[in-house]
């Protein structure tokens, strides 16, 4: 592990095989001068206040790992596979349309880590075989609930937004609710296994 | 209902006008940009002058914002650092400095919005937070805080134009480091936004080439200047994406970054390491 300023008021974690379990072990500590803690593919951030940087810096030192195989919550999301890209994405990989189905069910995913929107989760585990670049022209508007892939990823688009992967299927699973205690369904650490209803 | 009636009417919205506040904080991990005031130290003063406490959300307006108070009403406004007392039926026009991008006006009581995930901020990323303020739209108004108004008015913010720099995580990315940003003078490119303001092209020497045009996405800060493929630094504001996908060479000192908040586009910037 190890760890250098991110200018005067963060450190960036980095040489780690599990971010994950590195936030988790730096949120066990509830340091009152840390003010994000944010998982990435391999690094951790985390902003501070400028007056406790360096205190942090020696926290870190300090921080153990928490493996999130205890508590780690489990969600089931109901798909309906009738994307757009459905038939685009079997015929880049060279699948027929349930073979790609099948194999994105065939999986347990993991939440890595969360970005690009509140509550956008990128889920780690797609099939090596479905593994294709995003969109070389992304969508303007993705609707809320569409299931898709792109690089290394699954996701499922929280909200409506622009979009550049490929679209494979539906939910109506409510993925992001500022009225829940726990806005984001799909959080660092969560398990997400895909289930197909239709059509 | 805590207020009885909305206290002001949105006459004209202006351009890219929006309420904000010290923005959202402990849900970057769940992708929730922070957002809030480009330019903190405006947004604060304003409320100081109207004996508000820093949270209370203002109006953060480029320009041409004209409202009209519904009750009698005190404000202040960053641009001239000055405080008015508004009559039922009195108008106000808000603009940035004639040297800056951004305004505030702040209301004694605070816009008094719903919060959403502890801010009234407009994230202009995801639309979280109030809506969109429209012309002809009218806003509510906090409680009177009951604090004494400051007795004297704003000094003129001394405006530098020398933005400190930090070492960012990927300084050593870049043959040159640092001094690739330092050494010489950059221009401000015309698509400004609350989310970054982008700089004429430089030539930056990869030291470390990645197999892609990105790296695996890494979080960011305010302040944060990433690099894109073609040599283009951005300096990433308030409103900035939690995460990013290019090295970042430096970070700006959150003391000077309303130097770059405020920079128009076509103006010049010169960085030097903090």
């Amino acid at each position: 592990m190890l760890y250098r300023p991110y200018g005067p008021s963060a450190w960036l974690i980095e040489d780690i095989a599990d971010p994950i379990s590195w936030a988790t072990g730096l949120e066990k500590m509830n340091h009152p001068g840390v003010h994000e803690i944010v998982p990435a593919k391999e690094t951790v951030l985390v902003i501070c206040e400028r007056a406790a940087h360096a205190e942090v810096g020696r926290l870190l030192e300090q921080v153990n790992p928490i493996a999130h195989h205890d508590g780690v919550r489990e969600v089931i999301i109901d798909v309906t596979y009738d994307g757009d890209d459905l038939a685009d994405v079997a015929e880049r990989v060279g699948l027929s349309i349930e073979a790609v189905i099948h194999r994105h069910l065939a999986v347990q995913y993991t939440v890595e880590f969360c970005g690009f929107s509140p509550g956008f989760a990128y889920l780690g585990g797609l099939d090596d075989e479905l593994r294709i670049p995003r969109r070389s022209t992304p969508r303007t508007r993705v609707p809320a609930g569409s299931v898709a892939i792109a690089a290394d990823y699954s996701c499922v688009y929280p909200s409506q937004s622009p979009g550049g992967w490929h679209l494979l299927g539906r939910t109506t699973a409510e993925i992001w609710n500022v009225g829940r205690s726990e806005p984001a369904l799909l959080t660092p650490g969560t398990t997400v296994r895909f289930k197909q209803v239709g059509p | 209902m805590r207020y009885p009636a909305a206290a002001l009417s949105i006459l004209d919205v202006g351009w890219s006008t929006t309420i904000q506040d010290c923005g959202r904080v402990r849900f970057a991990s769940l992708g929730v940009p922070r957002a809030g005031a480009v330019d903190r130290g405006a947004h604060d003063l304003a409320n100081r002058l109207v004996g508000n406490t820093i949270e209370a959300a203002t109006l953060e307006t480029n320009r041409g914002l004209v409202i009209e108070a519904r009750q009698p009403l005190i404000v202040a406004t960053s641009a001239d650092g000055r405080r008015h007392t508004l009559r039922v039926g009195d108008q106000l026009r808000i603009d940035a400095p004639t040297d800056g991008m951004w305004g505030y006006l702040a209301v004694r009581g605070g816009i008094d919005v719903e919060p959403v995930l502890g801010s009234r901020s407009h994230d202009t990323l995801s639309g979280l937070g109030p809506p969109l303020l429209l012309t002809g739209g009218r806003l509510p108004v906090g409680n009177d805080p009951r604090t004494d108004l400051p007795a004297d008015l704003a000094p003129p913010r001394s405006a530098g134009s020398v933005v400190r720099v930090w070492p960012g995580p990927r300084a050593d990315w870049f043959r040159l480091g640092l001094s690739a940003l330092t050494g010489r003078t950059w221009i401000v490119q015309s698509d400004v936004s609350r989310v970054g303001v982008r700089l004429s092209s430089g030539a930056f020497e990869r030291v470390r080439e990645t197999t892609s045009a990105t790296m695996p996405s890494e979080g960011l800060v305010e302040g944060a200047i990433q690099v894109t493929p073609s040599g283009e630094p951005i300096v990433m504001l308030a409103n900035h994406p939690t995460t990013g996908g290019y090295p970042v060479i430096c970070v700006v000192d959150p003391d000077d970054i309303a130097i770059v908040a405020q920079s128009k586009p076509g103006t010049t910037l010169r960085f030097r390491p903090a």
